[in-house]
């Protein structure tokens, strides 16, 4: 993957700003070239990124990415090997953790299992040599904004995973720091808890309009919750685009299969016009469009998302691959169709919602799998 | 640039914090033990050293048939011990995890207790056991079994290694247990789902997931058994003397520095020869296709044999092994209760005398409050040195952090008569007066490798993100220090430092060579034990059991007590 120009940053930053209306504030954090080295590895290689004010933004990406060590630099926990990090706008060159303007909620929360829930919340305070009882009366308030009531004298080892959550939140907003970071804080809930910790903070960060720096694997959390995505891959950032773009208009055959699911299939470009792009898959010609600026003719990638894929029996009007059902499921409100386009190895994945008393296809049905031409891109990464 | 002043920041830190263990180790562990070896090339002449270089003492040492078939009789002795241990100690062990799982907190408790009670006691308890008028002749006498007294019980061989096996069974014990935690039930269920026999099972999964464990816990009581000259001196007899007993002859009344030197280091080699020997024989034991065979069909038969009521005998062989461990005790205890001031079971009455008697002599107080002072001395300044270092061993990675880890093991593996002698030598070589700091020096050389591998066991288990929240929160790194790692490894340390006193108010081996006039409480036991046993002898032996206890339950509570405190909140849910 090709890094992210600074350029292309400055306009995703321009184009988030207008839609919240604040042109003028600066970003929080700027990073220039920040690489790091862990021995004979690059945890993270030459990442260039801005992180717009009082966003939510979220670091994507699957694991050993380098997102979790980005946040340890930004924390100040680790130092990078190269480059330049900045925080509301002051170089951060051996500023040590505790004299940065950010604050950390830890994965497993790192709540002090020696100090009450009161006393947790209250540690920073202490340590910024805030009065006993304007320390307190924050501290209430900050427990207050994370719903957190009544629990000031409980015991850590007495929390309950959603209580512990919501202390180590509290525990961080209560320093009023220039940026929250958060380090996949939902990794250890079940499901269901994990879905409302989600609007939780989703409605926190609307109300205290405090930046967001959120680490996740987890790719729906991702799209449901952030203003913008950074998408990484192997220490490098792949794309930054808000959730929607992101997922509509992936720039990289990386990003369209890891931000959900996405049939690629090798193609030719045969034509490029101002209408289209002509194209040759599997000796199959068809119309797509640009996925990125600048397809040339040549080989590249076609994309398709599963739900885009149309499929009918022979001779019913759609054109496209004549393809063998080779396994079908059912998945609640669609049906999952893997493919084999005949007469070759290749696979594709196709979801049909289910319409009562519509004919479901059985395995080793011959169907025609087709697409509308603005639903097929090509990626030349 | 910031980069590397943190980075030398980090190291200036590292330094600060390993100074003390450091100078510790080095001016009164490894500095003597090389003037010993220095001492092994000179010779004496009265009380001067003579400092030319020689190997007179070592072709003495390596050519008298006296001291060479005692260096060979050790060595055995100390393979049959260390054997019987490992023998003893894993069903003991496989029972404990596997099959009473619910008992294996008082069990382990249990092998800790046996290993921090009373070495001296447990000795000279076999004499009383063991003797012509002790407990089993006299309790065989009186239910008739025999007329006159066996005297083929004490002081002898047999004797010698009945009690070695007793002293150091704990250490075999507790390397072989802590290596089957790691044995999951599940892979010896797997064993038994694919077809394997119970026997087979452990055989095939339990002894090959702990044989590091159990090798560790052999050499262990190889060396210390080996190397033992109090267990020999107590109950050995003429028939039953260790090389070691000649070594702290010659350093006491044959006065004989260079001699002395010279088979403590034969002795050294011979250790470290087994040590590198052990795990070679173990790896190139020739196992021919009819010893495989064998063992093959017997683990097949295994399975098809139902031994009935395998969890009484279970119970039965744990009890055996308690008893065993735990009897001497016992014995000291009722003893110095006995109105009869020779020991014989049943006892004769109940009576308080012995104590009373122990406590109006003037130089048992004395000895107490000295041994008291010591322990407490060393405990706390275990404790400091010892936090020290392990932040620095726990907390950062630096290139020679496994080589001084390693460097600690070296103190806790050195036989204590070893290291005795070679500070006594420092000392006679330098004019430096013997005291109770010599003694406390002595112990804190001794107990502080245990406090610091135990704190470093306790950081490591504290979660690293608990001390980045501090930093994070605004604390430096000493503010994170007071606020965050103190007060949760703090019990950590005051357990360590608990059984650093224990290990302290023991203490004899060492001890007995740096003392000078100064008398601690087992010092006090051994000039009683020259005399022969009296009755109140075993009331003082009570009173150190007593004292070892409280401090080891302490120490276990307090650990405890942190282990349920260290539960993160949403976990256990």
């Amino acid at each position: 993957m090709v890094p992210q120009s600074a350029g292309e940053a400055m306009s995703v930053e321009h184009r988030v700003d207008e839609k919240v209306g604040a042109e003028s504030v600066p970003p929080v954090v700027r990073l220039l070239g920040v690489s790091k080295r862990f021995g004979g590895v690059l945890a993270t290689d030459d990442v260039t990124l801005e992180i717009p004010h009082g966003h939510f933004t979220t670091l994507l990406g699957p694991s050993g990415c380098g997102k979790t060590t980005l946040l340890r630099i930004l924390a100040g926990f680790d130092e990078p090997t190269s480059g330049h990090v900045e925080i509301g706008g002051r170089d951060m060159r051996g500023v040590p953790p505790e004299r940065r303007p950010v604050n950390m909620v830890f994965q497993r929360y790192a709540l002090f299992p020696h100090r009450d829930v009161l006393r947790n919340v209250l540690f920073g305070l202490e340590s910024a040599g805030v009065s006993r009882e304007e320390a307190v009366a924050r501290a209430r308030e900050a427990l207050a904004t994370c719903n957190i009531e009544g629990l000031e004298s409980r015991r850590i080892s007495e929390l309950s995973g959603g209580q512990a959550q919501r202390v180590a939140v509290a525990r961080a907003i209560v320093n009023k720091p220039q940026m929250l970071l958060l380090d996949e804080p939902l990794a250890a809930l079940d499901l269901k808890l994990r879905r409302h910790m989600q609007f939780e903070l989703r409605r926190l960060q609307q109300e205290l309009r405090t930046t967001f720096l959120y680490v996740t694997h987890d790719q729906g959390e991702a799209l449901s919750m952030s203003d913008s995505i950074v998408l990484m891959n192997g220490g490098r950032v792949v794309q930054h685009s808000p959730p929607r773009e992101l997922y509509d208009s992936p720039r990289s055959v990386f990003a369209a299969t890891f931000i959900g699911e996405a049939n690629v299939l090798p193609c030719t470009v045969q034509r490029v016009s101002s209408a289209g792009l002509g194209i040759e898959v599997e000796g199959l010609p068809m119309e797509a469009s640009a996925g990125v600026e600048g397809v040339a003719e040549g080989p590249a990638h076609l994309y398709v998302r599963p739900e885009c894929v149309r499929l009918a029996l022979p001779g019913r009007g759609l054109s496209g691959f004549a393809v063998t059902v080779a396994n079908a499921a059912f998945e609640g409100g669609f049906f999952r169709y893997w493919l084999t386009i005949t007469g070759t190895p290749r696979q594709m994945v196709a979801e049909v919602p289910v319409r009562p008393g519509e004919a479901v296809y059985q395995v080793a049905d011959r169907l025609i799998a087709g697409w509308e031409p603005g639903d097929g891109h090509v990626l030349t990464e | 640039m910031s980069s590397l002043s943190r980075r030398r920041a980090e190291q200036v830190a590292i330094g600060w914090q390993l100074t003390p263990l450091g100078a510790l180790l080095l001016v009164a562990f490894f500095v003597p033990l090389s003037l010993l070896f220095a001492y092994s090339f000179w010779t004496q002449s009265g009380f001067e050293v003579v400092r030319e270089f020689t190997l007179a003492s070592y072709v003495t040492a390596l050519t008298d048939t006296f001291y060479l078939r005692l260096l060979v009789k050790s060595l055995l002795i100390g393979a049959v011990v260390a054997s019987l241990s490992v023998a003893l100690a894993y069903p003991f062990a496989y029972a404990a995890t596997f099959r009473f799982p619910r008992a294996r907190g008082v069990l382990l408790f249990a092998a800790l207790l046996s290993m921090f009670t009373s070495y001296l006691v447990r000795v000279y308890a076999f004499q009383t056991i063991l003797g012509e008028t002790g407990v089993i002749n006299a309790f065989l006498m009186w239910v008739g079994l025999i007329d006159a007294p066996l005297s083929f019980l004490l002081f002898n061989s047999f004797a010698v290694i009945v009690t070695l096996t007793n002293v150091f069974l704990p250490y075999v014990l507790l390397p072989i247990w802590a290596a089957m935690q790691g044995v999951e039930r599940n892979h010896l269920e797997a064993a038994r789902d694919l077809g394997a026999s119970s026997f087979a099972a452990f055989w095939r999964v339990v002894v090959p997931a702990t044989r590091n464990g159990a090798r560790a816990g052999f050499l262990f009581a190889f060396v210390l058994a080996a190397g033992d000259y109090v267990t020999p001196t107590l109950v050995g007899g003429p028939a039953g003397t260790m090389i070691g007993r000649e070594v702290a002859v010659a350093f006491g009344l044959m006065n004989d520095y260079p001699l002395g030197a010279a088979l403590a280091f034969v002795l050294l080699f011979a250790f470290g020869l087994a040590a590198w020997g052990l795990p070679f024989l173990l790896g190139h034991l020739p196992r021919p296709r009819s010893v495989r065979r064998i063992l093959g069909a017997f683990l097949r038969a295994s399975g098809r044999a139902r031994l009935p009521g395998a969890r009484f005998w279970a119970q039965l062989y744990v009890g055996a092994v308690l008893v065993f461990l735990f009897a001497p005790l016992v014995i000291i205890i009722l003893l110095s209760f006995n109105s009869s001031s020779v020991p014989s079971f049943p006892m004769r009455g109940l009576t308080l005398h012995w104590y009373e008697s122990v406590f109006s002599n003037e130089s048992f107080r004395t000895a107490l409050v000295t041994s008291l002072k010591i322990a407490a001395a060393t405990a706390l300044i275990a404790a400091v040195i010892g936090t020290l270092a392990a932040l620095a061993f726990a907390r950062h990675t630096f290139r020679a952090r496994g080589f001084l880890m390693a460097l600690l093991f070296a103190p806790l593996a050195m036989p204590g008569l070893i290291t005795g002698v070679a500070m006594l030598t420092i000392y006679v070589a330098l004019g430096m007066a013997l005291s109770t700091t010599t003694i406390m020096i002595g112990h804190l050389v001794y107990a502080t490798p245990f406090v610091v591998l135990a704190i470093v066991a306790g950081l490591s288990d504290l979660d690293p993100s608990l001390e980045e929240a501090g930093r994070d929160l605004g604390r430096g790194p000493f503010g994170v220090f007071r606020k965050v790692t103190l007060p949760l490894v703090f019990p950590v340390i005051a357990g360590a430092a608990f059984v650093a006193a224990a290990l302290s108010l023991d203490e004899f081996i060492i001890t007995n060579f740096v003392s000078g006039s100064t008398v601690t409480l087992p010092l006090y036991i051994w000039s009683k034990l020259r005399i022969g046993v009296t009755p109140d002898t075993n009331a003082v032996g009570t009173l150190i059991l007593v004292g070892l206890t409280v401090l080891s339950l302490a120490a276990w509570y307090i650990t405890r007590l942190t282990s349920t405190f260290f539960s993160r909140g949403g976990e256990s849910k």
